[in-house]
């Protein structure tokens, strides 16, 4: 029944890096994965992956999941006391 | 009374007070880099010649950071004591009430990273990485439009922020270097979530479908036994 | 015993920290979503007290939640500053030593001006400014990306090329405003607040300088808009924020 199934289908998952950066691919800017071609050899499709351009959009929605998963504490940020004072006060420049 | 408590006898209440009130601020100072905390930078910078009441000050100091503005410090492994902030404010929708600024990009990258190196059994060969960011569109030796220098990114900034691990193979000839996860990925992230967000991408919410990394998570949250 | 700090103080006082400056209606918005995360119940009229609550908690770490007017448009502001100077705050790095030098010139710029702008290429020409007198080197690029990160930051707003101090910037560096520029800094003769952003009074003589948003409500009724000070004509015009 669909334990044997299960059993198969967990079997043939192997992680494939390229599959994953398709995955993440289409995640990120929203259009399906680019497809394999099989005429298309080694050194072709290679070359056109490569030319992918990933808009700016993309990296942030991939940002905006990616917060979800670091408990990131927040620093103390300020400007006042990050230089030190001079000694003496400047002369006044009004006439 | 132990060493440390005698010394901070030897402090005024106020004085520990204000010592304890200092090294507050300095953890939350260093987190602006998201640098370690190590213990020789808080005797430098506030205990000085009182360092032994460093345990004292620590343990008052953990109190108030974790009671005021709900982060943990988290001690690091390794014989210098070193020491990390992590939030401990949980969000459903997952920390949105931080702003990002513009280090969203940054992370999402870090995760992908993170997320190569566990499914490829903790750790992964630099080249294997570049060929996959490649198909990302991230070159190594080219600036990135987003994401700027991506290889100081990766070997400089996240190592030194402690996210991740980057080693030469011993022997290796020529050399050949490796990425792992570093001391802060494993306090601020978990497998699990990490699982989590690899199956989200592959459209599933089980994670039991990768076999070997669901066994991974589980021995992670076995607690004693589990491996890091 | 002040009331102790809860998850929904802790929340609101994280992402105030991440946020450098919030208006009024996003500190709303923040405090509603903060009660209603760890189910506390939402009362508006008591947002004053719990800012309180964690002022007095964060107060012994130098810092504060203050509230100001934003001085482009009237609009309130809560912002999280530091309220002290020491070996431990010198420690900051969200700026280098060189980019603090040259902020330090943009303000010269901003506080010298009468209207408390500094138009983006006299910015960036402070660079040569900041190699004569302290042989820093910064490229007008470098100069570009420290102004494009003060804005996000919240110190500086940027508006059509001119560059003044944001309503952040004024709360927390008023103790340096007032001690460094003395008598160069005026107050608004209607609020009586800082007043680097807004307009002087036509007649040499006079000093009185205002908001311009203050102007616009101090005019509304009148036909003949003159000083508050001297009575001169006063050249209003209506300037939307
Ligand atoms: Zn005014
Ligand atoms: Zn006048």
């Amino acid at each position: 029944g669909s334990q044997k199934a299960n059993q198969l289908h967990t079997d043939f998952v192997t992680f494939e890096p390229h599959v994953f950066a398709d995955k993440l691919l289409s995640f990120m800017t929203g259009r399906r994965a680019i497809p394999e071609d099989p005429e298309e050899d080694e050194d072709e499709e290679e070359e056109r992956r490569s030319v992918v351009r990933v808009p700016t959009a993309g990296w942030e929605k991939l940002g905006e999941e990616a917060r979800r998963h670091f408990n990131r504490a927040p620093a103390f940020h300020f400007l006042y006391g990050s230089f030190n004072r001079e000694a003496k006060a400047r002369e006044s420049r009004k006439l | 009374l132990t060493q440390a408590q005698r010394a901070a006898e030897s402090l005024s209440r106020q004085e520990i007070e204000r010592k304890v009130n200092e090294v507050v601020q300095f953890f939350l100072i260093m987190e602006q880099k998201k640098a370690a905390v190590k213990r020789a930078d808080i005797t430098k910078h506030i205990l000085k010649e009182h360092s032994k009441v460093f345990p004292v000050v620590l343990e008052k100091a953990k109190k108030k950071l974790r009671e005021v503005f709900g982060v943990s410090v988290e001690e690091l492994e390794g014989k210098d004591k070193r020491y990390i902030l992590v939030n401990l404010v949980d969000t459903p929708d997952g920390q949105d009430h931080l702003n990002m600024l513009d280090e969203g990009p940054k992370s999402g990258l870090l995760l992908v990273v993170l997320s190569l190196i566990f499914m490829k059994g903790n750790v992964i060969q630099d080249t294997l990485l570049w060929h996959t960011l490649k198909r990302l569109g991230i070159q190594e030796n080219q600036p990135h439009e987003v994401l700027g220098d991506v290889k100081s990114l990766l070997t400089k900034e996240f190592t030194r922020q402690l996210y991740l691990e980057y080693k030469r193979v011993p022997q290796s000839d020529p050399p050949s270097f490796e990425f792992r996860w570093g001391p802060r990925a494993h306090k601020e992230t978990t497998k699990r979530r990490v699982l989590q967000f690899v199956s989200k991408m592959y459209g599933s919410e089980s994670l039991e479908i990768w076999t070997s990394q669901y066994q991974d998570v589980l021995r992670s949250e076995g607690g004693e036994g589990g491996g890091q | 015993m002040a009331t102790a700090m809860t998850d929904a103080h802790r929340m609101f006082l994280q992402s105030i920290m991440t946020h450098g400056a919030l208006k009024a209606r996003e500190v709303k918005a923040l405090y509603k979503k903060c009660c209603e995360t760890f189910n506390r119940p939402v009362e508006h009229e008591n947002l004053g007290k719990f800012v309180n609550e964690i002022n007095h908690h964060v107060g012994p770490f130098s810092m504060m939640i203050q509230k100001g007017v934003s001085e482009e448009d009237g609009v309130q502001y809560y912002a999280l500053v530091n309220m002290m100077e020491s070996d431990i705050t010198h420690l900051a790095s969200d700026y280098t030593e060189t980019e603090l030098e040259f902020f330090k010139k943009v303000l010269d710029l901003i506080v010298d001006s009468d209207t408390g702008v500094a138009s983006s290429t006299d910015v960036l020409n402070l660079t040569d400014l900041l190699h004569e007198e302290q042989n820093r080197k910064m490229r007008k690029k470098e100069a570009e990306d420290v102004i494009r990160r003060m804005v996000r930051d919240r110190w500086l707003n940027e508006h059509q090329g001119e560059i003044s101090l944001s309503v952040r910037g004024i709360l927390e560096l008023k103790p340096y405003l007032m001690e460094h520029y003395k008598d160069d800094i005026r107050q608004c003769c209607l609020c009586d607040q800082i007043a680097l952003k807004g307009q002087l009074c036509q007649s040499d003589s006079c000093e009185a300088k205002m908001h311009y948003f203050c102007a616009n409500r101090y005019f509304r009724d009148k036909d003949q808009p003159s000083c508050p000070r001297c009575k001169a004509d006063w050249d209003h015009m209506v300037i939307q924020g």
